[in-house]
C-alpha cells in the first residue's frame, strides 16, 4: 500500500538525517566517532530544508525543529509548509500530519517497517555506522572532511544515491551541511541552527504530538 | 388494488430524488461557435491558466479503507505546448514520482514503488491534465443553470462527458462521467485568488475510489527554462 511504503521511506530518511546530525564534527576515525558519540546525550535544533529539483527555479523550503534523546528518542517536526510530527520513543514510532481533519495520526499500519528504522537509529546513535545492514559508510579526508553514506540495498538505492555530511570545523558536534542526493539535480539540503546539546528535554516532547 | 410495500415506495422515492438531482444539470444547451462566442468560451476556460505556470501543493490523499498520506506536489503547466511536468514527493523531499506529459506522449523520469506501475503514471498524469489543462475538444455546449451557474459541456476522447461548472461566486467544479450515474472524476475549487484556487477537492471514482485534497503553497508564472540550482547552493552555504 502507498502509505506503508511511504512511511518507511520517510522514516528512514528522517532517521538518517537526525543521526547524521548528531554524529558529525567529532573524531578522525570511525573508532574516534564511536568513542565521542558517548558524550552526546541530547540534541535540540531548528532546521531548514531546501529541496532542489530541476523543475524548480528556487528550492522548496521547509522548516521545523528536531529533538534527540539518547538512546533512541526522536522528534522530527515540520512547521511549514505542512505541519507534521514524527515521534520515535521507547520502540514506538508515530507520525502526525496536519490535514483537513486537523492534526491526526497517520493511518499507515507500517509498524514492521518502522522497527527497521529504530534498529538503525540504535546503531547510528552509538556511532556504529559501519555495522549498518542498510548503509555503507565512507569517511573521506582532504581539504573538506565528508561522511558519505551509500545504500547497500537496491530498494534504498532506488530512493537515495548517497548522503553527504560535511562536519563543521568550528564547532564540535555541529555540521556544515547534510545533502541527500537522489539523482542529478535532485537533492535535499539541510541546515541546522540554534543547536543545543545535552540540555534536558521533557519526555513528553517525544511522546505527545501537541 | 394492492398497496405498494413501504420498501418499494422508498426505493421509488430514492430514485426520484436521484433523478431530480441529476436534472439540476439540465439547461438549455447551445453549441458555442469560436467565431461569435469568444466571451462565453473564455468563461468556460476560466479555471485554466493561459500561460506557463508552476504550482506547489500539499496533497492529502485518502484511499478506500481509510489509509491516507500527505505529500508535496510540484506541477509545471505549459498550456501553449500542451506540456505537463509533475513531481510527487514526501514531506522530507524524497521524490516518489516524476512524470511528464507532452501531448499524447508520457515519459516517467523517476518512479519508486508503489508509484512505479505504468497504470499509476497514466492515471496520475490524466488527473493532472484534467485539473490543469483546458479540454481539447472543440465547440463545447454552453448553458446556464437556474442558480446562475455556467455549464460548459465537452466531449472526451473516450466518449466520457466533461462538464465545467462556473458558479456565480467564480468558484468552479469539473466533472467527468460516462452517465450521470457513472461518475469518473469530480473536482471542486474554492478560495480563489485571481483565477487560482487555494483549495481543491478531487474525488476519483475509478479504478478505485480515492480523494485528494490539494492546498496551494505557491503559484507562479514560468518564463524560460528552469534551472536546477541557484549560485552558491552547490557549495551547501544556504
Amino acid at each position: 500500500m502507498i502509505t506503508r511504503h511511504n512511511v518507511k521511506k520517510q522514516l528512514l530518511t528522517a532517521a538518517i538525517l537526525l543521526i547524521c546530525f548528531g554524529l558529525v564534527g567529532w573524531g578522525e576515525t570511525w573508532e574516534d566517532i564511536r568513542r565521542d558519540s558517548s558524550d552526546i546525550v541530547s540534541i535540540k535544533a531548528e532546521f531548514s530544508q531546501y529541496k532542489h529539483l530541476k523543475i524548480l527555479t528556487k528550492p522548496l523550503v521547509s522548516q521545523g525543529r528536531f529533538y534527540f534523546q539518547k538512546p533512541d528518542s526522536i522528534r522530527w517536526e515540520y512547521s511549514t509548509p505542512v505541519k507534521s510530527i514524527l515521534l520515535m520513543h521507547k520502540g514506538s514510532v508515530k507520525r502526525y500530519t496536519q490535514g483537513s481533519r486537523g492534526l491526526v495520526e497517520d493511518a499507515g499500519g507500517a509498524l514492521s517497517s518502522m522497527q527497521v528504522v529504530v534498529q538503525e537509529i540504535g546503531l547510528w546513535s552509538q556511532g556504529r555506522f559501519t555495522e549498518s545492514d542498510h548503509f555503507q559508510a565512507e569517511l573521506t579526508g582532504g581539504k573538506e572532511r565528508k561522511f558519505i553514506l551509500t545504500p547497500r540495498e537496491k530498494a534504498f538505492a532506488a530512493m537515495i544515491a548517497r548522503i553527504e555530511i560535511i562536519p563543521s570545523t568550528q564547532q564540535k558536534g555541529a555540521i556544515k551541511s547534510v545533502k541527500i542526493v537522489e539523482s542529478e539535480g535532485n537533492y535535499t539540503l539541510l541546515k541546522f541552527t540554534n543547536v543545543k546539546m545535552n540540555e534536558k528535554i521533557a519526555e513528553s516532547v517525544f511522546r505527545d504530538a501537541s | 388494488m394492492k398497496r405498494k410495500a413501504p420498501a418499494a415506495r422508498l426505493f421509488f422515492l430514492g430514485g426520484l430524488l436521484v433523478l431530480l438531482a441529476s436534472c439540476s444539470h439540465l439547461a438549455e444547451m447551445k453549441k458555442l461557435n469560436p467565431a461569435t462566442d469568444q466571451v462565453l468560451l473564455d468563461v468556460c476556460g476560466s479555471p485554466y491558466v493561459k500561460t506557463p505556470h508552476r504550482f506547489v501543493h500539499a496533497i492529502e490523499a485518502t484511499f478506500s479503507g481509510g489509509r491516507s498520506a500527505t505529500m508535496l506536489g510540484v506541477t509545471v503547466v505549459d498550456p501553449g505546448r500542451q506540456v505537463l511536468h509533475s513531481v510527487l514527493m514526501t514531506l522530507e523531499g524524497l521524490v516518489l514520482f516524476d512524470g511528464q506529459s507532452n501531448g499524447a506522449t508520457l515519459s516517467v523520469n523517476r518512479a519508486v514503488a508503489p508509484f512505479d506501475k505504468e497504470s499509476f503514471a497514466q492515471n496520475m498524469m490524466d488527473d493532472v491534465r484534467l485539473l490543469f489543462q483546458a479540454p481539447a475538444s472543440p465547440d463545447p455546449e454552453h448553458g446556464v443553470l437556474k442558480d446562475g451557474t455556467t455549464l460548459c459541456r465537452f466531449k472526451g476522447n473516450t466518449g466520457e462527458t466533461l462538464d465545467v461548472l462556473i458558479h456565480p461566486d467564480r468558484t468552479w467544479k469539473i466533472e467527468t462521467y460516462v452517465t450521470p450515474f457513472q461518475p469518473l472524476r469530480e473536482i471542486m475549487a474554492s478560495k480563489l485568488t485571481g483565477n487560482i484556487p487555494g483549495d481543491i477537492a478531487f474525488q476519483g471514482y475509478t479504478p478505485r475510489v480515492y480523494t485528494l485534497h490539494l492546498t496551494l503553497i505557491s503559484a507562479e508564472p514560468v518564463s524560460g527554462e528552469s534551472s536546477p540550482t541557484e549560485p552558491g547552493e552547490e557549495t551547501n552555504n544556504e
